[in-house]
């Protein structure tokens, strides 16, 4: 069959922004592999902020006026922010969780576009940490922090461009809340994204 | 029906008489009308034309308007808003992990002055106004300016809505979280980078 000019030119428009939008969705990390965890797990920290959630909490933080004014320097260093997750899960016991849940997560961390930052192992408590970084040129588009250790599993997953250095400075200022997990607490308490 | 008889009374339509016969009392019957006895007055009024434009209306409004201005002038030059500091409630997550409020480490964290529009405890929002008022004391004295008196808190406060209000607690939530678990991944490069110091010092 033979192709018109056109149409070739529409296919290989349409193969670009494929390629584009795959490239763009590969910061995002799918945590459904995660459900066994929180199953199991004492206590479950789960948060998602996108699309007009994160659009609204960007127009509060532009709109808050403080003495010092640390609201504008969270919404300076979140400008670029497309998306964050959390899923915090501690358990009551050691080697409570499959690893191999764990490790499915970082195997997506192996893909084309991921940077590996750091990688770092610790017999204390068999703590491992993985950050990676994904870059669309010269700007951060994703970043991705793993952290498993024998009674908990942490995992983060920003899209987009954040400041970190600013919000480590705001770390403990801006009303940001301390999460403290109670270890008495029988029940299984979770924190939805609702 | 014959028309004949309805039209001329020619004919008979013994339909018709009947009717006729039956509505007999009610039958018109011409008399001279009536006399007007002289003794009653009757005086032609003269409408006169009506003015196009009255005073009244304009008047009224005008009244009304001043009034409303020198109420609002007296009220705000007598009654000073305040504006109260409020802290931005966090409101710990329902499903059990607790999050220690804000006001209790007062001392570490910078107040977000928020106006809070909550529903359960609503809590009157004020907004700090300069109204300059002239009030004239004497004819023959200067007018006395009355100011309001300005909050010390030059930043208006800012009302969140529940949504908004949630949204950015969410967010907050989060990045705490990213500054905490970054913090992790420092501490434990740094033990690790410490660790293999020690090592080598030993085994020199």
């Amino acid at each position: 069959m033979k192709l018109s000019n056109k149409t070739i030119f529409a296919g290989l428009l349409i193969a670009i922004f494929l390629a584009v939008g795959i490239h763009a969705q590969d910061a995002r990390l799918h945590f459904e592999k995660l459900n066994g965890l929180e199953l199991r797990a004492r206590d479950v920290v789960e948060v998602n902020v996108d699309g007009k959630l994160l659009d609204l909490a960007k127009r509060v933080s532009t709109k808050i006026n403080d003495k010092d004014g640390d609201a504008q320097k969270v919404a300076h260093a979140i400008s670029g922010l497309k998306g964050i997750y959390v899923r915090v899960y501690n358990f009551a016991n050691e080697n409570e969780y499959n690893m191999s849940d764990v490790d499915a997560i970082r195997s997506q961390l192996s893909s084309p576009g991921w940077e590996k930052l750091a990688n770092v192992r610790s017999k204390k408590n068999n703590q491992k940490v993985d950050v990676y970084t994904m870059f669309a040129g010269d700007v951060m588009s994703g970043l991705a922090v793993v952290i498993s250790e024998l009674k908990s599993v942490a995992l983060v997953n920003v899209i987009g461009t954040i400041d970190i250095e600013t919000l480590m400075e705001l770390s403990g200022k801006m009303n940001i809340p301390k999460i403290d997990v109670e270890h008495d607490s029988a029940k299984k308490p979770k924190n939805d994204k609702e | 029906m014959k028309q004949d008889y309805l039209w001329n009374k020619t004919g008979a339509d013994p339909e018709i008489e009947r009717l006729e016969n039956l509505l007999a009392a009610f039958r018109y019957r011409e008399t001279a009308a009536p006399v007007v006895p002289l003794e009653q007055n009757i005086v032609s009024i003269e409408t006169e034309p009506r003015s196009r434009f009255s005073f009244s209306l304009p008047l009224a409004f005008g009244a009304v308007a001043v009034s409303i201005a020198a109420s609002v002038v007296l009220f705000y030059s007598t009654h000073p808003v305040p504006v109260a500091d409020l802290t931005m409630a966090v409101a710990s997550p329902t499903t059990g992990v607790r999050t220690e409020s804000p006001v209790l480490h007062s001392e570490n964290f910078n107040e977000i002055k928020t106006a809070v529009n909550d529903d359960k405890n609503p809590q009157p929002t004020t907004v700090p106004r300069a109204a300059p008022a002239v009030h004239r004391v004497k004819r023959n004295t200067r007018p006395q300016i009355f100011t309001a008196r300005m909050s010390k808190d030059e930043n208006p406060p800012v009302v969140l809505s529940k949504e908004e209000k949630y949204a950015y607690r969410q967010l907050l939530l989060a990045l705490s979280i990213t500054n905490e678990k970054l913090r992790v991944v420092g501490d434990t490069i740094k033990r690790t980078h410490d660790e293999k110091d020690l090592n080598r010092s030993r085994n020199r």
